[in-house]
């Protein structure tokens, strides 16, 4: 231990630590200032940024005793007296917030720059922030916000947040609203897993596999049990019930038994009185071994030789056949004037949420608000969670509530259980709360991923343009477990005909168990891989008939009356026409006439575009459904409740804002509370971009509920028609006379009834694939245009410029959705750009934050947005799902722009500028090359 | 985190004493050495923390002559505008750096010590053909750069030595340096390959002094005798820079490895030499080549 004098936000402090402390652990866990964020502990992301004597520093590798004398600032240092500071203000007006978890690194760095530069150009926000990580909002909105407070610090006021044109605004509906999370998330207060604390808190630890593929023979724990400090060590002999979870298939051991599967296997957890105690004890715990062969991609998997992952299973390794026929194939490419044929790979993508998983398991009966074990943890799915839980644990649901936490962001990944059964396995058995926090190389470990996929693609057309087939074959790496494989390769075979108008198609996928890392939802949910293909395919055939690229999708394009590959006839709300003709008009303006490509000295410069479209909502015959519930108080205050996820994707406003319009209150006067299986009613998952649908819809129908019941009894105690009411402001109004909505309330309770709404809500119904009809309720259509620049000395793209329009029916929160744009697209980009998970022969090499690189605010593009809304009948004021669409098309976008700079196609992501230098060079027209090729 | 002992010194001659103590290892803005540490994989039980030594920080001009002082962070420099206008490149190196949280740390002596073949600052430092000055409790000796990089991660300090300072002379006008780095392969931003280059013009527009230097293309960052002695007296220009850029390929011995592949590294070196010649000479007030 040492001393440490130091001063925190003026606060003056005089600690003993010991010397292994980081600041990020001083501040976080000894003076509870939680707004710091550790996201990564290699000093890679940049989100621990605090200020030392005004210097920014990453704290989480930053030894305390360094700041000896030093004054430091956190982001709970900036308000002033509750006065936000310009910089938090800027970033809630301008969007910059979303998740909220890498918002008081982004917002300390900035700082930084401002203190020294008042005025600072987009290249020194770049050079300044370009290693502080955001995953949610691709950067464009964190320029705004720090020009923006710049302009407001230098006493020259604010600016204006960029607004994007959209149909007119209702009064909550269509407006920018901020989160009610949103000051929180500036000021540090919001409160994410880790940050929750309870007395005498154990700490997990998990010991995973130490093969990718083996047999277990023995598992002795008796050395790290009698660690002092150990308070518990279990393995999958202690399992009170079943010893499996999964969210589609049940194949997933809670603790590996017979054998391991992958590197993430859990084989033994450990809580103990600190981390680093479970930490040591982990090194402790003798497993035995009998390695197996490894099954390392898909395609070997389906081979006899293959050994098998899951040994019970019939099919051996093949984990699921989806199939769609539509037409007759054989006479499609007989029609066929050209017939292309490509093979296309993509690999395995990690979400790299900025938030690493955190579970707090609370024992039953700990304290009064603990009556029943607890989970506390950010995940998509809570009711799904107590669902899994419940069943390893041996208990009936009701005796297991699960709580929702802030999520630092999900995009998929946080859809499967990663601590919450063993945290409240440890909890159960020490009697004391245990938190697990998983470091990031553990989640970048432990996690389902995007699918690595190989997509074979047959495309023909009529010298006209016409299509007429296409068929198509996949093969998904699915990893070790079941996870939302079966859905998400589903989904990428029946999206695998574009978004277009297809008559004749035959399409195989086989998605297969390895011994890789699980692959699950990420959002695309799989079509991102199949429209990184389709797009390609479709230039490819353009250009084989002499056709303009965009010419030729028009043509084809999907629009109502045309029927899908899946046989659904399009009924309504089909935007994709428009979206091509506003990302085409964008394009070609300017006075130069257009080239789809040109070359200036050493670059190249060429423009690409790709179509894409994405159901929203589950579909395939899955009962889609969201409960909701609405309260009024007498404060006139609304409480809207449901178990869905703001993951940073901004449900919390849609939900508010839906409310709010259908009661007439102010959007601020309404509260939602979300994921908590004993206190809001199940909203189903928070995927397939289905919650601003289903939850939304949900909500909605609860608020008209209320507001019925609120119109009757004020029509009765006040002798009026109940239609002659209307609700505006907060009030309700009638023959120009007016009464506080929470008066009405009161009214209610006195007739003793409760202010309160139920609604469950059924999304229309689906159809399972293969049985004709409607297998989704509503489909998002975008077109993206993206001009890339391509250094011809040494092989590197920069992407310029992107063009988006995305038809998403309508638009609830304007602000939130362009969130969604820029972010969609930075992620877009980073899937072809700069990202690939690599896995050898089942063992990771991307096992570090610094192994995996997330587009930083260097990769941003100039982002043009535009919104088309095509009402979809029965979604919330038209809306339908947003939080896929935007970035699906962005890779294929890119991919088809470094064809038309360079003459070269691009068959594998992430595209090599080592294998397209050496293309370059050679004069080849392919590439098939990427970077897990070199040793 | 792994077990370690700290000391700090306050002062040169308390770092000397440390350092004959207990033979431990120097740290400066530890950027590196702390992620070793997070990951247990620090090569020393002991480390001496050297960057509060005030007299070890400052940027210095006599005459033609720039010191800096090997605590200067890669902050100081770009905040440095005598840096700015002398050395360019070395400008450009220090953005390249990690983000301003390492930047404010990290320290030019900390990037010589660790002698990295993808060290930043190291091309720039070489093409300004720079000397380094280590001291010891026996005394000083000053040498090129080049010498103090003996391999990767190893430079010819001896026990109980640190690097103290280094320093560069200022080209004479008119004149120019340029530095380029190449990263992203397999998503990690350490360079793939970097090229500094530095020109001196004479009264007739001619080349006086050419020199090159590449980083990440060889055990260590490397001067390019061969292209410098292609330079000398040439005529700057595109076709002189291509032959000064297949010359420096005699000089580099890349190897392929996660980042890049050998082949790669080297078509992108010659052309970023193109490139980094280019720039210097637009500095210099020249026109670049296509």
């Amino acid at each position: 231990m040492s001393k440490l004098n130091i001063t925190v936000n003026d606060q003056p402090y005089d600690l003993d630590i010991p010397e292994s402390r980081t600041l990020a652990q001083l501040l976080r866990y000894d003076l509870g200032l939680t707004g710091t964020k550790i996201g990564c502990e290699e000093a890679e992301c940049g989100i621990c940024t605090v200020l030392v004597n005004g210097v920014p520093v990453d704290s989480c590798i930053y030894p305390a005793f360094k700041a000896q004398g030093a004054s430091i600032t956190t982001i709970e240092g900036l308000a002033n007296n509750g006065d936000l500071h310009a910089l938090q203000k800027a970033f809630i007006d301008h969007g910059a917030v979303q998740c909220g978890f890498c918002t008081p690194g982004l917002i300390m760095t900035a700082k930084a720059l401002l203190d020294n530069n008042p005025d600072p150009s987009d290249h020194e926000i770049k050079v300044a922030l370009k290693d502080t990580y955001c995953r949610c909002t691709g950067y464009t909105s964190v320029f705004n916000a720090i020009h923006s407070a710049a302009s407001d610090l230098r006493g020259q006021g604010p600016l204006a947040w960029k607004a994007v044109k959209t149909v007119e605004p209702l009064k909550a509906v269509g407006q920018p609203v901020a989160a009610q999370e949103a000051v929180d998330k500036v000021t540090g207060h919001a409160r994410f897993a880790d940050d929750y604390v309870f007395p005498g808190m154990l700490f997990g630890r998990t010991l995973r596999a130490a093969y990718p593929h083996a047999r277990i023979v023995s598992i002795d724990t008796s050395r790290a049990e009698a660690l002092p400090g150990v308070k518990a060590v279990l393995t999958h002999e202690d399992v009170p019930g079943e010893n499996i979870h999964g969210l589609v298939y049940a194949d997933w051991p809670a603790l590996a038994a017979d054998k391991v599967r992958y590197m993430g296997d859990p084989v033994a957890i450990v809580a103990a009185e600190t981390a680093d105690i479970a930490a040591e004890a982990l090194g402790l715990i003798e497993v035995e071994y009998e390695p197996l062969p490894v099954v390392g991609d898909p395609e070997f998997a389906r081979s006899p030789e293959a050994a098998r992952v899951h040994e019970e299973r019939e099919d051996g390794n093949l984990l699921k056949h989806i199939k769609v026929r539509h037409g007759d194939i054989d006479q499609g490419f007989a029609e066929a004037d050209v017939v292309i044929e490509r093979e296309y790979r993509t690999p395995t993508i990690e979400h790299m949420f900025m938030e690493p998983e955190c579970a707090i398991g609370v024992p039953a009966g700990f304290d009064d608000e603990h009556p029943k074990l607890t989970v506390y943890v950010g995940s998509q799915i809570p009711y799904e969670d107590r669902r899994q839980a419940a069943r390893v644990l041996g208990i009936p649901e009701d005796q297991l509530r699960v709580r929702g936490t802030l999520i630092g962001g999900g995009f998929g990944g946080k859809e499967d259980i990663a601590g919450q059964i063993h945290v409240a396995m440890l909890a159960q058995t020490t009697g004391k709360p245990v938190k697990m926090l998983y470091t990031r190389q553990e989640s970048m470990l432990f996690h389902p991923k995007r699918h690595a996929t190989i997509i074979r693609i047959k495309t023909g057309a009529r010298r006209d343009g016409t299509l007429t087939a296409v068929q198509a074959e996949l093969y998904g790496d699915g990893g070790a477990y079941a996870s939302l494989s079966d859905k998400v390769m589903t989904r990428a075979t029946t999206h695998a005909t574009g978004p277009y108008v297809v008559p004749n198609a035959r399409i195989d996928c086989y998605v297969m168990y390895t011994n890789n890392p699980p692959s699950g939802a990420f959002r695309g949910f799989g079509v991102t891989q199949s429209a990184f293909a389709v797009e390609q395919n479709m230039d490819l055939v353009a250009e084989a008939i002499g056709m303009d690229p965009m010419e030729f999708r028009l043509k084809n394009a999907q629009r109502v009356g045309a029927t899908t590959a899946t046989g659904q006839l399009l009924r309504e709300s089909v935007g994709l026409l428009e979206t091509i003709e506003r990302v085409d008009g964008d394009m070609r303006a300017g006075d130069a006439p257009f080239r789809w490509g040109w070359r200036e000295g050493s670059k190249a410069y060429g423009w690409g575009i790709a179509c894409a479209y994405k159901n929203t909502g589950l579909g395939g015959g899955a009962p889609d459904r969201a409960v909701a519930e609405v309260e009024v108080f007498e404060n006139s205050i609304a409480e809207v409740r449901t178990s869905s996820a703001d993951m940073g994707q901004g449900l919390s406003a849609v939900l508010a804002q839906v409310t709010a319009e259908e009661l007439g209150l102010p959007v601020n006067q309404v509260r939602v509370l979300l994921s908590d299986t004993d206190l809001t009613p199940d909203g189903g998952p928070t995927t397939a971009s289905r919650q601003t649908y289903v939850s939304g819809n949900a909500a909605r129908h609860a608020a008209v509920v209320m507001r019925e019941a609120l119109a009757s009894v004020a029509a009765e105690h006040m002798s009026v028609p109940p239609d002659e009411i209307r609700f505006e402001g907060g009030k309700l109004r009638y023959n120009g006379s007016s009464i506080e909505i929470g008066e009405v309330v009161g009214w209610m309770r006195e007739q003793g009834m409760e202010a309160r709404s139920r609604y469950t809500y059924d999304a229309p119904a689906t159809q399972p694939l293969g049985t004709g009809g409607d297998m989704h309720f509503a489909f998002s259509y975008a077109t993206q245009a993206a001009l890339v620049e391509v250094d011809l000395d040494t092989g590197a793209v920069h992407v310029l410029k992107v063009i988006a329009a995305n038809d998403v029916g309508r638009a609830i929160n304007p602000r939130a959705l362009e969130g969604q744009v820029e972010g969609g697209i930075s992620m877009g980009l980073g899937n072809c750009l700069t990202e690939q998970y690599i896995i050898e022969d089942g063992v990771p090499w991307s096992g570090l934050f610094a192994r995996y690189k997330i587009p930083s605010i260097k990769h941003t593009p100039e982002v043009i947005s535009h919104l088309v809304e095509h009402p979809t009948a029965d979604g919330p004021f038209g809306a339908k799902g947003v939080g896929e669409i935007t970035s699906i098309n962005t890779t294929p976008a890119i991919a088809n722009a470094i064809y038309n700079a360079t003459g070269l196609r691009v068959f594998r992501i992430p595209v090599d500028q080592d294998a397209l230098l050496r293309a370059i060079k050679s004069g080849a027209r392919e590439v098939t090359a990427t970077w897990s090729d070199v040793k | 985190m792994q077990e370690i002992d700290f000391y700090r010194a306050d002062s040169l001659d308390d770092l000397y004493r440390l350092l004959a103590e207990t033979g431990g290892r120097v740290i400066a803005g530890g950027t590196d050495a702390l992620v070793q540490m997070q990951r247990d994989a620090f090569p020393a039980a002991v480390v001496i923390d050297a960057s509060r030594i005030a007299d070890l920080r400052y940027i210095r001009e006599d005459g033609d002559r720039i010191e800096i002082g090997a605590l200067t962070t890669y902050a100081d420099l770009l905040a440095s505008s005598l840096v700015r206008r002398a050395a360019p490149s070395l400008i450009a190196a220090a953005e390249t750096v990690g983000a301003p949280q390492t930047r404010a740390r990290g320290t030019l002596g900390g990037n010589i010590a660790n002698a990295s073949p993808a060290g930043d600052t190291l091309p720039p430092l070489l093409a300004l053909d720079a000397s380094v000055t280590l001291s010891s409790a026996r005394g000083v000796r000053i040498l090129p750069l080049g010498e103090v990089l003996r391999g990767p991660r190893q430079t010819c300090l001896e026990p109980g030595e640190i690097i103290a300072s280094i320093a560069f002379r200022r080209l004479p006008q008119p004149s120019g340096s340029a530095f380029i780095k190449l990263s992203n392969r397999r998503g990690m931003s350490i360079a793939v390959v970097s090229v500094a280059a530095a020109l001196a013009l004479d009264a007739a527009g001619r080349i006086a002094e050419g020199r090159v230097a590449l980083g990440a293309v060889a055990p260590t960052a490397v001067r390019s005798p061969a292209a410098e002695s292609v330079l000398a007296g040439e005529v700057p220009g595109a076709e002189t820079f291509r032959r000064a850029a297949r010359a420096a390929l005699d000089d580099i011995a890349p190897i392929g490895d996660v980042r890049a592949t050998a082949a790669y590294r080297r078509e992108a070196a010659a052309r970023l030499v193109v490139r980094a010649l280019n720039g210097a000479w637009e500095h210099a007030g020249g026109r670049a080549g296509a």
